[in-house]
């Protein structure tokens, strides 16, 4: 059992999404940086869609009522189990009554905290992901509060690790001129802007807004006009996708978005590079980088191949499958 | 089974190319695996002190590259000359994508490192001097 003693907000219960519920009106959902939350359960050998805590707002803290296996990764938060200070992307291990506090992050913005076996909550729709709109999955469909208490894994064996993995952001770095940038296909909308609004997209670094949340990331910059006005009916769309409303600032949905939606769409933020927007802070900025399908599909086998390293990695310490995790991979 | 008996087996499989080896016993297991990695020269040491002036040293704890700063960070995790307690984080041996931590075994007055940072190093190596808390 863990317990939340801070009183910080936008905390959350995920996995990595709903998926297969958008046809009920049902969005995604999930950890906005995946493939920390994977690495998180990978190196605690966990299955990847175990559920896991997603942090948004510091100090976060929470005490172990048991001996806790535990791995943090996302954003450096600056974690301290008690005294000890932790590195990044670590694991190790939490004795009873240890407190662990997750500060205001040196690089990125969000930080996921997983635990051995997963955090256990009820699936719902095949997921455990806090659905805030739906108002179910996670821990009663809301974000985690003051005294909250989720049950995990007591880690009673002797096989203590204590060890970290190189985050993602390092071995797959993508920037353009200090700004994380990030691979975008253009949309259905797109060639209703002219050559001139394409160029401004592609070369600007557009800031992040406090407009910005799990829903959607608000973006400024000089606007995007299309050739003439475009009225477009509400159709599906997916996280990932980039609109532009009447007032020309983009808005790229996150995954919490909703299933459809009738602004213009310019383009997509490709699946695979979702997790580097997801750590751009409020008032940073990000660049955009013209790609195809190819490279798209490119790029998830790269994230594919780094999860499969630290899965060997794992394997190499002795770290197998937790036979009770929460995870059942869909 | 120690450490000698391992280094045995590691210079057998160097020799008979293997990439892969396990042992099993009632109350023991062990894998080694052989990455291939770049021919390195052996470990630069730089100045170490000598046994009468340091009271102990961090020595590495496999094989690896040390790394005294994690990448995500600019600062190293101790600056020379700090007193540091026994169990204090050091620096990490580096092996792919895994950082293995590096800990104090004793409490002291912490060195510079002894080897240049991404110096792959062996067992044993060692890495910081400590010296007697005056």
């Amino acid at each position: 059992m863990i317990e939340i003693i801070s009183k910080t907000a936008l905390s959350t219960v995920q996995d990595l999404g709903r998926h297969g519920s958008l046809r009920y009106g049902v969005g995604t959902s999930g950890a906005m940086d995946d493939l920390a939350l994977a690495t998180a359960n990978l190196m605690l050998g966990n299955d990847i869609h175990a559920a896991g805590i997603e942090v948004q707002l510091f100090p976060f803290k929470v005490r172990f009522h048991q001996d806790c296996d535990f791995a943090i990764t996302g954003a450096d938060c600056s974690a301290q189990l008690d005294d000890r200070p932790l590195p990044p992307w670590w694991r190790t291990r939490a004795r009873a009554g240890q407190t662990l506090i997750m500060t205001f992050p040196r690089s990125g913005c969000r930080a996921y905290l997983a635990l051995r076996g997963g955090v256990n909550v009820p699936k719902v729709l095949g997921s455990r992901s806090t659905q805030l709109r739906g108002v179910f999955g996670g821990l009663e469909g809301r974000f985690l509060c003051q005294g909250d208490q989720l049950e995990a894994y007591a880690s009673k064996d002797n096989k203590h690790f204590d060890f970290g993995i190189e985050a993602p952001s390092t071995v797959m770095p993508l920037a353009i001129d200090d700004h994380v940038a990030v691979r975008v296909i253009p949309a259905a909308e797109y060639d209703a802007f002219d050559t001139t609004a394409h160029a401004s997209f592609w070369a600007q670094a557009w800031e992040l807004t406090p407009q910005s949340n799990r829903y959607g990331f608000r973006f400024q910059g000089d606007p995007l006009k299309p050739r003439q006005p475009i009225e477009v009916r509400s159709h599906g769309i997916v996280p990932g996708v980039i609109q532009i409303p009447h007032g020309g600032q983009p808005i790229i949905q996150m995954k919490d978005a909703q299933p459809s939606g009738g602004y213009p769409k310019f383009g997509t933020v490709i699946d695979a590079d979702l997790w580097r927007l997801s750590q751009l802070p409020i008032g940073k900025r990000v660049r955009f980088i013209e790609t195809d399908y190819a490279t798209a599909l490119a790029a998830q086998q790269a994230n594919h191949d780094y999860l499969s390293e630290v899965k060997r990695m794992t394997a190499i310490l002795g770290i197998g499958l937790h036979a009770d995790c929460l995870g059942d991979a869909q | 089974m120690n450490i000698a008996h391992i280094r045995q087996i590691i210079s057998w499989m160097t020799k008979a190319q293997l990439t892969h080896l396990e042992l099993n016993q009632s109350s023991w297991s062990l894998r080694l695996q052989n990455e291939p990695i770049q021919k390195s020269t052996p470990p630069t040491l730089l100045a170490i002190p000598s046994e009468d002036e340091a009271a102990a040293y961090v020595t590495a704890t496999g094989v690896g590259e040390f790394q005294p700063t994690h990448a995500l960070r600019e600062m190293p995790e101790v600056e020379e000359g700090t007193l540091i307690e026994e169990g204090t984080l050091v620096g990490y041996l580096k092996v792919g994508l895994l950082y293995q931590p590096l800990y104090a075994t004793h409490a002291g007055h912490i060195s510079a490192p002894l080897v240049p940072l991404g110096q792959p190093v062996d067992y044993g190596t060692p890495l910081f001097a400590l010296y007697t808390a005056a």
